[in-house]
């Protein structure tokens, strides 16, 4: 039993880190411009929750160690915290949410495997369709819930659609999010051996 | 440095109490729990009272009251033409409070800190590991920037992107994360000659 992350490990979690912190600072503050995020609650979200997986599962190939997921997605959270733009709530808690579900994911299989990061993808993009309702609620309090509530009832009726129809939309924007979240799982997995293919071919 | 970690001690306990007043409190107090943490803000952190200034801000804080009175509860409250709620606005008036209260806590407690000043405080209180793979993905995102976009270059000065883009935009991941991990073995080396063990 090995104790504690040695100085190569410590390292690659800082470079993991990095990479999905440049990635939120760069693309994910374009991506919020070009997308405000009272108008999308969507795409953005799915596509910087997908690039965080790649990245962090990635990561989890260099560094196979329980918690080393968490671990970076704490630093990608920190780095976004003292980004440009001062501190933003929400991206911060969705990181830290995100790298959570992929540890959890992992639980079972540490050194990994397709399936193992395909779950952990899933898991964590999933988060994305949480996510606004988790933070409307931590923001505004049980009355979001009440609000929210009657919109929907209210919004059914001006439509003339039944209630129903919008959980049925609602489930199949989830789905949605969890096969893009395997997708990216699955696609770390392949970017990884990738990766360490060329780091072993430079060797020789 | 002992006042810079008593400094952040203060703020973190802040933090907290603010979080469980936020849970506690109801109605008037959630007023009387937003003005306490402008005033911290005033005091520790007057920079972070500059999120007022944001246009953001103000459809986050306007909203609540505004769709609240409108769709919530009894119409009787009369304003010109407008029929709107009291119960709905004077609910939406308590989700705003709570909404600037959990912000202005986070204000107090990340407003005036540092990267720097936060792997300090790592390395205070024995997380020296975290503290230094912290201070690695701070120092190391120029390194990133510049890798990304030499790649980024080369990539396109060949058509990568016009002729197979999917392909190409894989190529871009691999160079630059096989490029940022070599970069990272020197690291390692640099620290381990220097006999760093975050161990």
């Amino acid at each position: 039993m090995k104790r504690g992350f040695s100085v190569r490990e410590w390292v690659f979690v800082g470079l993991f880190g990095a990479l999905w912190g440049a990635v939120e600072m760069t693309l994910g503050s374009v991506l919020h411009l070009i997308f405000p995020p009272i108008a999308d609650t969507f795409l953005v979200g799915l596509i910087m929750a997908s690039i965080g997986c790649l990245i962090a599962l990635c990561g989890r190939v260099f560094v196979p160690r329980r918690g080393s997921i968490l671990l970076i997605g704490l630093i990608t959270a920190v780095l976004k915290a003292f980004s440009l733009g001062g501190v933003k709530v929400g991206p911060i808690i969705g990181i830290l949410a995100e790298s959570l579900l992929m540890e959890l994911g992992l639980l079972g299989s540490r050194r990994g495997s397709y399936a193992a990061f395909a779950v952990s993808g899933l898991l964590a993009v999933s988060w994305n369709f949480f996510h606004r309702f988790v933070m409307m609620g931590l923001l505004y309090g049980a009355g979001f819930f009440e609000v929210a509530t009657r919109m929907v009832r209210d919004g059914s009726r001006l439509l003339g659609i039944r209630e129903e129809l919008i959980f049925l939309i609602l489930g199949v924007l989830l789905l949605i999010r969890m096969a893009a979240g395997a997708a990216a799982g699955a696609a770390a997995w392949g970017l990884a051996g990738q990766i360490q293919k060329r780091l072993r071919h430079e060797e020789r | 440095m002992r006042s810079d970690r008593r400094l952040v001690g203060l703020r973190l306990a802040a933090t907290i109490a603010s979080l469980a007043g936020l849970a506690l409190l109801k109605g008037p107090g959630l007023l009387v729990l937003t003005a306490a943490l402008i005033v911290l803000n005033l005091l520790l952190n007057p920079e972070g009272l500059a999120l007022f200034g944001k246009l953001r801000l103000w459809p986050f804080l306007l909203a609540p009251p505004l769709i609240g009175a409108a769709v919530l509860g009894p119409r009787d409250l009369a304003l010109g033409a407008l029929r709107l709620s009291r119960e709905g606005l004077a609910l939406g008036l308590v989700m705003s409070g709570r909404g600037l209260c959990l912000l202005l806590a986070f204000q107090v407690a990340l407003g005036g800190l540092s990267v720097t000043r936060l792997i300090g405080v790592f390395h205070s209180r024995g997380l020296k590991g975290l503290g230094f793979a912290l201070g690695v993905a701070y120092n190391m995102l120029a390194t990133l920037g510049e890798i990304s976009l030499t790649t980024l270059y080369t990539l396109r000065l060949r058509g990568a992107f016009r002729r197979h883009p999917v392909r190409a935009f894989g190529l871009f991941a691999v160079t630059v994360v096989s490029a940022a991990l070599r970069h990272a073995e020197d690291i390692v080396h640099a620290a381990t000659v220097r006999g760093f063990d975050a161990r």
